[in-house]
């Protein structure tokens, strides 16, 4: 009976000492969150996001920041949304299985555990060296573009394989071919999921710093963009900006929280938004 | 190293690989409890509906921006730490281990949470059957089976943390001296590419031994990660 005893007391002591550290975890996410939200709520108005910074960015608002964010956004996704879904596609519906995809697929898996930096270098190197397109939008968006490429390969090829062999086999059997079963069958089925990935993507290019730091990013800008040659500010890097550098860092403050909860406020739309559609289309899929 | 360009600069790398390990190593000592401690709540002891909310959340650390976490460390941990340890700046090498800490959090935990649930319920069956307690269970059959696991997601944090630039270049305080200890400021790889990058003349020396940094780093990582992915190619065969 003693045994027993200790060994329950153990079991208590053991699951109280896991579930207080887990929920530790969860505290600092609240604290991470709240800090920023609670500071950085008071700066943030109409005017702070429709106007540029002032007075050496101790005054004014984040504008060119948003916009070139958004400019950085629309130029990866445009370049890595079909590469990547097209890639997904063909790893799992067209390509043999074996060595080829096997490697493939090491590749990409190596591809996102390069460090962000290292992008940064070979997207300076290639694309605003070599390709001469300088500090610029094009630059800075094909640089990041390869950065998500491998999420959404992934999400791509692991949402298709989800879907159960049946359904291709079905349209098959009524006579249509490989491409329209993909586009009528395949697809359709496979999107929310494939969406998914996609948002999560946009919300790892809005918040990523290293690899714009040297193909795009200008510290200081008063006019919006022209071209897609010119620099451009960025969220991220403004954030970095006006807690490390700049006339007066005292000064800069409230700004540097009402920068850090529009990111924030980013990544908790993106977050949000994904799981919602995961969760949509999870419950879908039990129905059917 | 040296910044002032003349041809008679000299340029090492010691410091530099100290500096990330230290903060990498220590990040992932800091990580390990907490993460291993969630992963087992997740895994075993959560209920399903408590699991479906924790996990969305664990996954919104991974995606706050790494700026964010180095703007959060420069105003709230820089400080503490300089009170706590009663240094003259609170730009160490332990903050940059506490922000890297709580980035790899999420990678520690996906991992071995999707390792522990991969122990067979037979075994954990089998256990019960032979009176241990669920606890008991837990630590003498399914943190062993899943070891292998843990250790991939341990390998993993530290990729991570060994890579991560922006956070840990605004908390350590990018001191290039070989560090002796944590509370020293000191400078990884990667925060040292983003410091001097943009004041290094193209096709100089410095500017060289910035790229050559960036091969160092994109070596480490990818020895890490293929070394993961090998291992549990084998742990599936």
């Amino acid at each position: 009976m003693d045994q027993t005893l200790k060994k329950r007391r153990n079991q208590q002591v053991a699951f109280s000492l896991v579930t207080v550290l887990t929920y530790m975890i969860v505290l600092v996410l609240i604290f991470i969150l709240a800090f920023i939200i609670i500071r950085g709520i008071g700066v943030i108005n109409w005017e702070f996001l429709s106007t540029p910074p002032t007075d050496g960015m101790t005054g004014g608002g984040i504008l060119p920041a948003i916009v070139g964010t958004c400019y950085l956004i629309a130029g990866s996704s445009l370049f890595a949304f079909p590469i990547g879904i097209m890639s997904g596609i063909y790893m799992n519906e067209y390509a043999p299985k074996g060595k080829l995809v096997r490697f493939i697929r090491m590749i990409t898996n190596n591809l996102s555990g390069i460090p962000s930096i290292v992008f940064g270098l070979f997207g300076m190197s290639l694309f605003v060296n070599k390709l001469e397109f300088g500090d610029s939008i094009v630059a800075g968006s094909l640089t990041l573009g390869i950065l998500c490429l491998p999420i959404v390969i992934r999400t791509t090829e692991e949402a298709l394989k989800a879907i159960p062999d049946s359904f291709r086999e079905g349209s098959y059997a009524l006579g249509a071919t490989k491409l329209q079963t993909i586009r009528r069958v395949t697809l359709p089925m496979a999107l929310p999921n494939i969406t998914t990935g996609l948002i999560l993507s946009v919300g790892r290019v809005s918040g990523e710093t290293a690899p714009i730091l040297f193909t795009c990013a200008a510290y200081f800008l008063p006019q919006l963009p022209h071209s897609v040659l010119d620099q451009c500010m960025a969220l991220p890097y403004h954030l970095y900006v006006l807690t490390t550098s700049g006339t007066d860092l005292e000064l800069q403050r409230p700004i540097a929280y009402g920068t850090a909860l529009v990111l924030i406020a980013i990544v908790l739309v993106v977050n949000i938004t994904a799981t919602i559609i995961r969760k949509y289309f999870a419950n879908k899929v039990k129905m059917n | 190293m040296d910044t002032n360009g003349n041809s008679n600069s000299f340029f090492g790398i010691l410091p530099l690989i100290t500096g990330t390990l230290w903060v990498s190593l220590v990040a992932i000592l800091i990580a390990l409890p907490f993460g291993v401690a969630a992963a087992i709540y997740l895994a075993e002891i959560a209920n399903h509906k408590l699991r479906d909310i924790l996990k969305p959340v664990i996954e919104l650390l991974s995606g706050i921006p790494s700026v964010v976490y180095g703007f959060f460390g420069l105003i709230v941990i820089v400080p503490l730490v300089q009170k706590v340890f009663h240094l003259s700046v609170g730009e160490t090498g332990l903050t940059g281990s506490i922000v890297l800490a709580i980035m790899a959090l999420p990678t520690i935990i996906t991992v071995s949470e999707d390792a522990m649930r991969n122990c067979p319920r037979a075994m954990r069956e089998a256990s019960l059957a032979l009176g241990g307690s669920k606890w008991q269970t837990i630590y003498k059959i399914v943190i062993p089976y899943s070891a292998s696991g843990i250790t991939s997601a341990i390998v993993l944090g530290i990729g991570r943390a060994v890579g991560e630039t922006m956070a840990v270049l605004m908390v350590t305080g990018n001191s290039a001296v070989i560090a002796t200890g944590i509370l020293q400021p000191l400078r990884t790889i990667p925060a040292t590419i983003a410091a001097e990058l943009g004041e290094a003349p193209a096709g100089g020396v410095h500017y060289q031994s910035l790229f050559l940094l960036g091969i160092i780093l994109f070596l480490i990582t990818q020895i890490i990660n293929s070394s993961v992915e090998y291992v549990s190619a084998k742990n599936k065969m």
